[in-house]
């Protein structure tokens, strides 16, 4: 997030009043589904939006915040604190995957359900995999 | 690892904060090199002896040296 300029939070404004705005009044009727998914999508980026601006107004009132934080986001400890538990996270998202997928066999979910969960659990690890040939190639 | 980094800054009336200002980094992060629980990156090794003008094994000791020495 670029906290120096003004235009970008603006014009995200922009974007999510009208996603707002249309999936309440110009495609509700329509198509149900993707008024509700304009109305989530507009409403997260109008909060994304607003904490931009108010982040904008007091970096500008207190630089030295804005200081503090910068060294906050660049400090090592931080940033190795941040991976690792970012790492351990996933590790338990992949054990509670497998454990979804059989739940999903035990309630009889359709067949579609469990291989989706299944898909998920291998793409995470494809993706695992191949980071760690990247970084094994660039480190 | 071992250090002398508080014994080191104490010496120079530098306060935690003021260190981790001088070198970039978050007050806890000092906090956590002077506790040892932490150990630095080599480039804030280099950083650290640069900003007391010391080697960086007169700040850091190696566990192998202290077990050598005992």
């Amino acid at each position: 997030m670029n906290n120096n300029k003004l235009w970008p939070p603006v014009l995200l404004l922009l974007c999510s009043c009208f996603l707002i705005f249309s999936g309440l009044f110009l495609i509700y009727d329509r198509m149900k589904n993707i008024s509700g998914l304009c109305i989530g999508i507009g409403g997260s980026l109008f909060s994304f939006a607003v904490i931009w601006f108010l982040q904008y107004f007091l970096y500008k009132k207190n630089p030295g915040i804005k200081k503090q934080k910068e060294i906050e986001q660049k400090d090592e400890r931080n940033i190795l604190i941040t991976e690792k538990a970012k790492a351990k996270a996933f590790q338990a998202l992949i054990v509670l995957l497998i454990c979804v997928s059989f739940l999903t066999i035990l309630l009889k979910a359709s067949l579609w359900v469990t291989l989706g969960t299944v898909c998920i659990y291998l793409t995470g690890i494809v993706f695992q995999m191949v980071y760690t040939a990247k970084y094994g190639k660039e480190i | 690892m071992k250090n002398k980094l508080e014994e080191i800054r104490k010496s120079h009336g530098i306060r935690q904060e003021d260190l981790a200002a001088a070198l970039e980094v978050s007050r806890q992060t000092i906090g956590s090199l002077e506790n040892g629980r932490y150990n630095p990156s080599i480039l804030l090794a280099f950083k650290i002896a640069r900003y007391f003008q010391l080697s960086i094994e007169d700040i850091f000791i190696y566990e192998e040296d202290v077990n050598h020495e005992q």
